[in-house]
């Protein structure tokens, strides 16, 4: 008896030691420096200078390079960077104590000075920033003594400190390396981050070596290739091959195959991007909410999240993303049911029913949707807008479908009252702060040509309490005030939002240390090692 | 000679002048506004109007030609709207990869096509020819996205003889995309040497040199090739100013850095003196190969002369 009890203990504890011997390993592997880390990715860099160039394929890059005085840390909240704390004076003025013995990579110093001189550099008119108006109503900084400098601006602004969190605005540039390369800063880029530039091969690749006098905790690796491969099926066959560790835009049909490949880890993160079907309510018939409500019951969410995205994405619950302060879920895929009857039993209501031939019509008249729809610029955007022009043709409305190249698309829906009912689009709330995800598409202060409401929504209580939020400085204020306004816009059903945005980042097995974040644009290098 | 290049050049000078014209124009007919697309859809009104000013697209059309016009007159393209970044350095990155992909191309061409050629018109109508033909087909027909992706499947990825793309690893990067880049080519060529060959073979000077007692070869190769090349030149110098113009799909497909993705980036964000820049150099080398062509015309057959007069 003595003797079996002594066998079974011996085989449990065997057990637990197989059991436990992979995390045992796991942690027994310490981060290690040196290596070159390889990312592949679709396009190449416009310009490294980020009063120059914001979209992924540069932030990728410099985000690495520069440093703002605030960031966002993983799960959305503001943290210290090159600012180490930070008090508000008074409603337009908030300080920011800086972090010291901070040098650029060019060697000149850190301070206040150079603080001034980018924010100044992103709000001159003679060179307009692209992030210019991303600063909202920051109207320029004062410098206080070497480590302190005063952000004004010219109202009181709750969202300030998420704004500053921007590299891609006001990532703190070398003045003197600015004033040295004037126009040619975008090739040559000077900040305080892990990573410095070291070349840049057009249309090939970008390398970024490790800065060894960098404040915090040094990045592991030596050298970072940004390499591009433009073609879908030749950029996953060189990531199959291992000629890339590290790969950005996968193609979602090929997903399934990588997550179940043992030498690839995929890391997924909800992201910040609602892409949605934006209906116009200045004109009939869409200026009739229980019109508006009868579309967003006849189109399948769930179905093109399923079918058309591939599951890439997350069905959206609400106009903004969970992880931005003042969400609130507003339950929009049980509130808006796909449910073709009760769609038009609204339409029925508001005077539209369907003639023997199928028609839609009021009054003898049938009903006539423009459907604008982007092409090139979200995931499947397309893909997605043919999805909603099927479904809603099946009801009985005569669609006129219009496609167009972005840059076309753009500059179209920046007019004055253009002649479009529903359009596709995506927003991004860059901040994390609702401000920015509801303040330009719903406040009825920003309807083109002058902003970028292009559904013409008008609710004045909806204005209020965005403005409310806008400036306010005390957070549950500004949530409760969020929260209420994001219960309105869903009941006006002005967006159909489709889906919210997944960051997947494809990577080899031996890339350790890599953490995803929600913004698409970051891609934060300097925790990650080569495990091999 | 000398004075009928002088002419040529003179009438090169028209013809840029042309090209940047339509182009201009073209690109002021296209919509989208380039301050959008440059300042994000969140820019205000007064920004945009600033940038317009700053680039001076609120001035006519007539004056930013003529400006334009000066200013490459003097050396100058100007600067991208996007990455502010010379012109002529963004040209600088991207033109000789694509010129000398281009000639790798026109290599292959010269060497498989020509021979291609001539064996089928010397075996006319027998087996041999119609599997050129066969084969030619198949190199004109099928798209240059679909041949690459699986040159790179098989010699890259399955065999890993090439790299995947890029231009890194000298001269095996060449392989695969001039390969690609090269069967239209090869195909024109092929079938113009063999139409252009089996003319010239039933012609008197041949029949005279079958006569003198010639071996088959030399009156072929000789006489007859000679001859036969007149057309043919004038198709490659065409295929030249293809494989330079039109390595767009190429260039993306093996990740070739050169001016045909540049331009085509450039078109997209309506970077519209980028593009005339690109459209530029691609017109003047357009020229400069036609001219180098003309004037060869008078090595291969004595019977043509270039007069000034004429």
């Amino acid at each position: 008896m003595e003797r079996r009890r002594t066998l079974v203990a011996a085989v449990l504890i065997a057990l637990t030691m197989v059991a436990i011997a992979p995390e045992v390993l796991a942690q027994s592997s310490r981060p290690k420096s040196g290596g070159t880390l390889v990312v592949g990715r679709p396009t190449d860099a416009i310009s490294l200078d980020p009063n120059k160039a914001t979209t992924a394929p540069e932030v990728w890059v410099y985000g690495n390079i520069f440093e703002t005085l605030v960031t966002l840390d993983e799960k959305m909240q503001v943290r210290p960077a090159l600012a180490e704390r930070w008090e508000r004076l008074n409603d337009k003025t908030l300080r920011f104590y800086l972090r010291k013995g901070v040098t650029f990579h060019d060697g000149t110093l850190f301070n206040a000075a150079a603080v001034k001189f980018t924010i100044e550099r992103v709000i001159n008119p003679k060179t307009p920033a692209r992030g210019r108006s991303w600063l909202g109503p920051v109207t320029g900084a004062n410098v206080v003594d070497e480590h302190t400098v005063d952000v004004i601006t010219s109202s009181s602004f709750g969202p300030l400190l998420n704004h500053l969190t921007m590299v891609f605005v006001v990532g703190i540039l070398s003045p003197d390396a600015v004033n040295k390369f004037g126009d040619d800063f975008g090739r040559n880029p000077v900040g305080t981050g892990p990573f410095r530039f070291e070349e840049w091969k057009s249309n090939q690749s970008i390398t970024l070596v490790r800065n060894d006098r960098y404040w915090g905790p040094k990045a592991y690796l030596d050298r970072v290739v940004f390499r591009v491969i433009p073609e879908e099926g030749a950029r996953m066959i060189a990531y199959d091959r291992g000629d890339i560790d590290l790969l950005l835009r996968a193609a979602p049909v090929e997903m399934e195959r990588l997550r179940k490949d043992k030498k690839t880890q995929v890391s997924d993160t909800p992201g910040l991007r609602i892409i949605y079907v934006g209906l116009n309510s200045s004109i009939p018939p869409l200026d009739d909410v229980r019109v508006r409500r009868a579309l967003s019951h006849a189109i399948d969410v769930r179905g093109i999240n399923q079918y058309v995205v591939e599951n890439a994405m997350l069905p959206a619950r609400s106009v903004i993303a969970p992880m931005v302060f003042g969400y609130k879920d507003t339950r929009l895929p049980e509130r808006y049911v796909y449910d073709v009857g009760l769609a038009r039993k609204l339409l029925g209501e508001a005077g539209w029913t369907a003639g023997p031939d199928g028609t839609l019509r009021k009054a003898g008249k049938p009903m006539e949707l423009t459907f604008w729809a982007s092409e090139g610029r979200d995931l499947k955007d397309r893909e997605v807008s043919e999805a909603v022009l099927a479904q809603l043709s099946k009801l009985g409305i005569k669609m006129n479908f219009v496609r167009m190249e972005w840059g076309a698309y753009l500059n179209a829906l920046r007019v004055e009252k253009p002649p479009y009912n529903l359009f596709t689009l995506g927003w991004v709330t860059m901040t994390g702060d609702s401000d920015f995800g509801l303040y330009a598409t719903f406040h009825s202060a920003n309807v083109p040509p002058k902003g970028t409401q292009y559904q013409y929504y008008r609710n004045p209580e909806v204005d209020r309490l965005l403005d409310e939020a806008r400036t306010s400085l005390d957070a549950p204020t500004r949530a409760a005030a969020y929260g209420k306004a994001l219960e309105h816009i869903t009941n006006d059903v002005s967006w159909i939002p489709i889906y919210q945005t997944k960051e997947t980042v494809v990577l080899r097995s031996y890339v350790s240390g890599y953490v995803g974040h929600p913004a698409e644009y970051y891609l934060r290098l300097g925790p990650v090692w080569l495990d091999r | 000679m000398g004075r009928y290049v002088l002419k040529r050049l003179v009438w090169s000078v028209f013809v840029l002048l042309g090209v940047t014209l339509v182009i201009q124009a073209t690109m002021s007919l296209v919509s989208g506004d380039p301050t959008v697309i440059l300042l994000g859809e969140t820019a205000t009104m007064e920004q945009r109007a600033a940038l317009r000013g700053e680039l001076g697209l609120d001035r006519p059309f007539v004056v930013r030609y003529a400006t334009y016009v000066t200013d490459v007159a003097r050396g100058n393209l100007g600067r991208s709207y996007r990455s502010r970044r010379p012109i002529l350095e963004e040209i600088r990155d991207a033109f000789p990869p694509t010129l000398k992909l281009s000639l790798v191309a026109l290599l292959i061409t010269v060497v498989i096509g020509l021979p291609a050629g001539v064996l089928s018109a010397v075996r006319a109508n027998t087996a041999t020819d119609r599997l050129v033909t066969a084969v030619s087909l198949l190199g004109l027909s099928v798209p240059v996205f679909l041949i690459g992706l699986l040159l790179i499947y098989l010699l890259a990825y399955r065999w890993q003889v090439f790299p995947v793309g890029g231009m890194d690893n000298g001269a095996a990067s060449y392989v695969l995309p001039a390969v690609t880049l090269a069967l239209t080519s090869i195909a024109v060529i092929s079938r113009m040497t063999r139409a252009s060959m089996l003319d010239v073979l039933g012609e008197d000077f041949i029949r005279t040199a079958r006569a003198k007692g010639l071996a088959e070869a030399v009156v072929v190769n000789k006489h007859g090739l000679k001859a036969a090349l007149v057309p043919v030149v004038t198709a490659l110098a065409l295929q030249v100013g293809l494989l330079i113009g039109g390595a767009v799909l190429t260039e993306t497909v093996f990740s070739w850095p050169g001016i045909g993705r540049l331009m085509v980036t450039a078109i997209k964000t309506r970077d519209l003196l980028l593009v005339q820049g690109c459209v530029l150099v691609l017109a003047a080398g357009f020229v400069v190969i036609n001219l180098l062509t003309d004037l060869s015309y008078t090595l291969l057959d004595p019977r043509i002369r270039h007069e000034a007069s004429a």
